[in-house]
């Protein structure tokens, strides 16, 4: 416990929603501020923050300890027009050191539909804007935020979680950096309309390619194509022409029989003079003959060859995945005890603010002796002072920290009495980041 | 003290290579670091013996076989401090290192020179003829570990081994690198045969005369000036180029090898 709070994590995610439920509590982000205003409003948490994705909706909160969040669960049904029948046996729940746990697992990208991917942190750090923006998270979730990040950031670093390819795209992406490096700079063939096709033409896009050259059958089809891409049209009569100026071919069409042939592409790579040429056939049956990944300068890849490079990568993320985990376990149980430690602050603000009060009612008793002092040995008084409080004060103030790691409640309220502090001053309603 | 130094230096290159080399495969990222602290501590060493061995010679220790393939070991093992930084630049530096540490230990066997030098060396001409020709080794040295990786990485790919192709450099920036380091070495040698020849005639009283070291060296001259014309100029790429690199050095090798052993001395 967070002294007499708790911080809590509810919602639902694509593990435990279908999609109909997820579009019916999705939230866009104007909605996003207004929940945050209105949860604080009715007193349902004191501290919140909700990420709402395509793929989950959760509220993380801080909220009193005795209730849990039933509020807050109840609040979410309500305020999407679902009835508390229809959304419980979907909502998943998190306290305490699990709901931090469960925070990192989301940003790190562990939880997500394919793990590793990198949008969702993005996703969390526009939830922790809006918060900020609505001033919705304070001495407890602010920090959490912010850890929150850098916890993800060392899980990218410190694990290879989004580097592994996992999609047949982003398969011919990392086998045409094999041969390139970075792709900037580099001409794409694209042959055939087929969508494998563009696919992985939308990824060498992505990684800057210079041009994107469209052939078809159907000049139409390869022009509509092209203007997607912001590409070029060309007739497939053409072919061997771009053949010989560009860097990547990409073949995906309907055709039955090889289109590229060991023939046709041998006196086109020595015109090349042996440069690289990346060629990948996603298509079924195939339209480059197989022979020509034997020539000097072609590198052929099929749609078998991508798609095991995707599986490894898949594989190899959650190798990863289990080492991240363990990243997050310890982070989460570390942050959770420096959040408990916390809870301890107005206790600790109370005992210095009195300790402080008696050291100036003392000094100023004495005030008619010390004025006689010159001031060299006066600032020696207030300092000597001021440092035999601070020493007093010491062993308490690490006693009241650990009290709140600890979340003893008692404890901290016993140390709160004796120093004429309220546990639970003003302070608990203090908010921004 | 300065085999001493030279020993140190031979095992860090041996760790480099052997933390280094598994990079061809899958690395685990803690025998990255190992590599990397083992080249500072390889190349500091080294090229701190290699002063040390200087200042005992009283000038740099060229003059015998020995001390050439410890100098030309030491710029080898510099430069891959500086070229491990480069994108997946680790299995590279595996290479390099494993080069190091041969050329350093084959340096250390044979005699690295003696302090009395012959007066002909008091010319100009002959330090700027020794750092060329030195130059130039050194770039067919690297355009040799360059290539080698070339040949590794495009095997892969053609025999389509894909789980093998870990963190590797591609096989165009490859042969990208291979290029630059034959045309610096051709440059280098060309300049380093002339200012040899610079250095010949103005010897008193010694007609220049040619040996086995001049016929290598102009064999030598001959086969990377193809290579440059077949890179640079007539555009060919590939395993071509990278052949070029692996059967020069080879050849070099084995000339001056041959030469050491019959003659004891480069001139």
């Amino acid at each position: 416990m967070l002294g007499p709070n708790e911080v809590v994590a509810i919602g639902l995610s694509h593990h435990t929603a279908p999609v109909s439920l997820r579009e019916r509590l999705a939230m866009p982000t104007e909605a996003v501020g207004r929940h945050l205003v209105q949860l604080r409003q009715d007193k349902v948490a004191q501290e919140g923050f909700i990420l709402s994705t395509c793929n989950r909706v959760e509220v993380y909160a801080l909220v009193d300890g005795a209730d849990l969040g039933a509020r807050l669960s109840r609040y979410l049904a309500g305020a999407n027009g679902l009835s508390w029948r229809e959304l419980d046996p979907h909502l998943y729940r998190y306290q305490g050191a699990d709901a931090v746990a469960h925070l990192f697992r989301v940003a790190s990208s562990l939880d997500s539909l394919v793990v590793g991917e990198p949008q969702i942190l993005g996703q969390v750090k526009d939830a922790f804007r809006i918060a900020a923006e609505q001033r919705a998270v304070g001495r407890f979730l602010g920090p959490l935020m912010r850890r929150t990040l850098s916890v993800a950031k060392r899980v990218r670093t410190e694990t290879r979680i989004g580097q592994e390819s996992v999609s047949v795209g982003s398969a011919g992406v990392e086998l045409a950096r094999q041969v390139f490096g970075e792709l900037g700079g580099r001409r794409v063939l694209l042959v055939g309309a087929g969508e494998m096709g563009r696919l992985v033409a939308q990824a060498m896009l992505g990684e800057g390619v210079a041009e994107i050259i469209v052939a078809n059958r159907t000049y139409q089809n390869a022009v509509s194509l092209a203007e997607l891409f912001g590409g070029t049209a060309v007739h497939l009569d053409q072919l061997s022409r771009y053949l010989e100026q560009v860097d990547i071919v990409v073949t995906s069409t309907g055709a039955t029989s090889h289109l590229l042939s060991r023939a046709m592409m041998a006196p086109i790579l020595r015109a090349r003079r042996y440069r690289p040429l990346f060629l990948v056939d996603l298509s079924v049956p195939r339209n480059i003959e197989p022979s020509v990944h034997d020539l000097e300068g072609a590198y052929l890849f099929n749609v078998d060859d991508l798609t095991e490079v995707a599986q490894r990568g898949l594989m190899r993320r959650r190798e990863e995945a289990s080492r991240a985990e363990a990243i997050v376990q310890h982070e989460a149980s570390r942050c959770y005890r420096s959040l408990g430690a916390r809870s301890a602050d107005p206790v600790i603000a109370a005992m210095t603010r009195r300790a402080e009060d008696a050291r100036r009612r003392e000094l100023e008793r004495s005030e008619a002796i010390l004025r006689t002092l010159p001031m060299k040995e006066r600032q020696v008084v207030e300092a000597m002072s001021k440092a035999m409080f601070k020493r007093f004060l010491h062993d308490a103030i690490a006693q009241a920290h650990q009290l709140g790691e600890r979340g003893d409640e008692d404890g901290l309220k016993l140390l709160g009495e004796i120093f004429g502090a309220p546990h639970h001053d003003s302070e608990d309603d203090e908010h921004g980041p | 003290m300065q085999p001493l130094l030279f020993t140190v230096a031979l095992f860090a290159y041996l760790v480099v290579a052997s933390a280094r080399l598994p990079g061809l495969w899958s690395p685990p990222p803690w025998l990255g670091a190992v590599g990397r602290v083992a080249l500072w501590v390889g190349a500091g060493a080294h090229i701190v013996g290699l002063v040390i061995l200087a200042v005992h010679l009283g000038g740099a220790p060229v003059l015998a076989a020995g001390g050439t393939l410890v100098t030309l070991a030491a710029f080898l093992g510099a430069a891959n401090v500086v070229m491990q930084r480069q994108p997946y630049g680790e299995a590279l530096s595996g290479v390099l290192g494993a080069l190091s540490a041969a050329m350093l230990g084959l340096g250390m066997l044979l005699p690295q020179g003696s302090q009395r030098a012959p007066e002909a060396l008091a010319s100009l001409w002959f330090p700027i003829h020794a750092a060329m020709i030195l130059l130039g080794l050194l770039g067919f040295t690297l355009a040799f570990g360059v290539s080698a990786l070339y040949l590794v990485v495009s095997g892969r790919l053609k025999a389509k081994r894909l789980g093998e192709l870990g963190r590797l450099p591609s096989i165009d920036a490859l042969d990208a690198l291979n290029t630059r380091f034959i045309v610096l070495g051709f440059l280098a040698l060309t300049f380093g045969i002339a200012a040899g020849g610079l250095w010949a005639t103005s010897i008193p009283d010694r007609a220049p005369r040619l040996g086995p070291t001049v016929y290598v060296t102009v064999v030598l001259w001959g086969w990377y000036a193809a290579a440059v014309l077949v890179r640079v100029v007539g555009g060919w790429r590939g395993r071509l180029a990278a052949h070029f690199s692996l059967v020069g050095f080879l050849g070099l090798l084995v000339s001056l090898g041959s030469i050491v052993a019959i003659s004891r001395g480069w001139h």
